[in-house]
């Protein structure tokens, strides 16, 4: 179980986020909704451990991750990120084989034929060898839940994004997160759409803006 | 035109010293450039200021001035160095300095995001530099590198003065010797020739780093 307790932030001095406290249970889905600027990518940045935390405390099953950064849980958490953040220079395959060869230690034959296979249970078979600048908006965020699934985390953060997706897109990406849950993934979501998060989340916690 | 050919072997030798110092010049600058635009890219608060005043000290002033400096100022205080190593110093200085912004301008054009997204996947720092931020600041650069690269082709002839036998003191000799203009002729020929063989170089370059965006 992923706990979040009394979590507040402040950036800039304007306060994001007050006392926010939240629970997930392993292999569950938690949808955060909320709407723009409510703090939602925030909060999913301190879970991951890229922004700082003032005050509050992360536990996970039972053990205080506060002064952890994500990075340091051994891969534990995938972040899907908002904008993807797939690196350019690479084609997709690439993207996902990086991580398998630097950090798994795997051989370059090994780490594609891994990568191909998470590609391809995506639907993705005849994108992996074009450029994230050759994908469309859909792919990229296929090849960036590739990506983040490569090294076999047990929770995926996934910041979905602002922009709507057409809904034929929007249903292919709530069809992917379910067909995670399978893989007793834990995933937290963060969406702006009241009616994906019902399709996909076991679990929905409301943020806020802070007025 | 037969007097041209009778004077190339000495221009040519010339060139080869010309070439000596452009090639040692950037093998040694761009390393250096690069090494210095990583605390200059940080808050480092200690080497920062340090690489920065060094920066504006080398971009402030003429490289003429730093040569002639090292040459015949520094054995004033007892630093000697031979006409060569004079011309290496000076230029590998000089050029780190403005490599080192261009890095610098390089890094900080690199979207955070990327960065963020190897940590996640557990990539080492050197892996990142390696793998992620390095290729894409080399795209990025790759013009404004060109450009510095194609002034050291020019720059270098300065080491005239501290007495260094390169191309363009290979023209002058002959020119006094003979008292003909075609001695700077060819050595001009010979310039527009590396020049433009470096500008084809760094097309081919630009051009193969342009098969992603
Ligand atoms: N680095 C930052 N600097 C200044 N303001 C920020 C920064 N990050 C987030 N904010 C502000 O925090 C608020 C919440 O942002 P965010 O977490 O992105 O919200 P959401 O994802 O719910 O739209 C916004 O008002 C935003 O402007
Ligand atoms: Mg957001």
């Amino acid at each position: 179980m992923l706990e979040i307790k009394n979590i507040s932030k402040t950036i800039k001095n304007k306060k994001i986020l007050s006392n926010v406290s939240l629970a997930v249970e392993n292999g569950q889905t938690l949808a955060i909704v909320g709407p723009s600027g409510a703090g939602k990518t925030t909060l999913l940045r301190i879970i991951a451990g890229l922004e700082p935390l003032e005050q509050g405390t992360i536990v996970l099953d039972g053990q205080d991750v506060t002064s952890k950064v994500a990075t340091q849980i051994d891969g534990k958490v995938a972040v899907v990120f908002q904008d993807f953040n797939l690196f350019p220079q690479y084609t997709a395959l690439e993207n996902v084989a990086l991580s398998l060869k630097l950090v798994k230690g795997q051989d370059k034959n090994m780490a594609n034929q891994n990568a191909q296979k998470i590609l391809d249970q995506l639907g993705l078979e005849g994108q992996i060898n074009n450029y994230p600048f050759e994908l469309s908006g859909g792919q990229k965020q296929r090849v960036a839940i590739a990506r983040a699934l490569a090294l076999n985390p047990e929770i995926i953060l996934f910041d979905e994004r602002t922009s709507a997706l057409d809904p034929a897109l929007s249903s292919n990406v709530a069809d992917l997160i379910n067909s995670l849950k399978n893989k007793q993934i834990t995933q937290i979501v963060v969406t702006h759409d009241m009616e994906f998060a019902q399709k996909v989340a076991d679990v929905t916690f409301t943020l806020e803006a802070i007025k | 035109m037969n007097y041209l050919f009778e004077i190339l072997p000495s221009l040519l030798e010339g060139t080869k010293m010309t070439l000596n110092v452009f090639f040692v010049t950037l093998l040694i600058s761009i390393p250096l450039g690069l090494i210095l635009s990583i605390p200059l890219s940080t808050n480092n608060k200690i080497l920062k200021p340090f690489i920065e005043g060094f920066v504006w000290l080398m971009r402030g002033t003429p490289l003429l001035l730093q040569l002639i400096f090292v040459f015949y100022g520094l054995p004033l205080i007892g630093i000697v160095f031979e006409r060569y190593g004079a011309a290496i110093f000076a230029f590998s200085l000089n050029y780190a300095a403005y490599f080192a912004e261009i890095f610098r301008g390089g890094f900080g054009s690199i979207d955070q995001g990327q960065v963020e997204a190897a940590e996640m996947l557990q990539m080492k720092k050197a892996q990142i530099l390696r793998y992620i931020t390095l290729p894409q600041v080399i795209k990025n650069i790759v013009p404004a590198m060109g450009n510095e690269v194609i002034n050291l082709v020019k720059d270098s002839s300065l080491v005239y003065v501290i007495g260094l036998g390169d191309l363009l003191r290979a023209g002058n000799i002959a020119l006094s010797r003979d008292v003909s203009l075609l001695p700077l002729v060819g050595v001009g020929i010979i310039y527009l020739l590396l020049i433009g063989l470096l500008t084809f170089g760094l097309k081919r370059l630009e051009n193969g780093l342009n098969y992603y965006r």
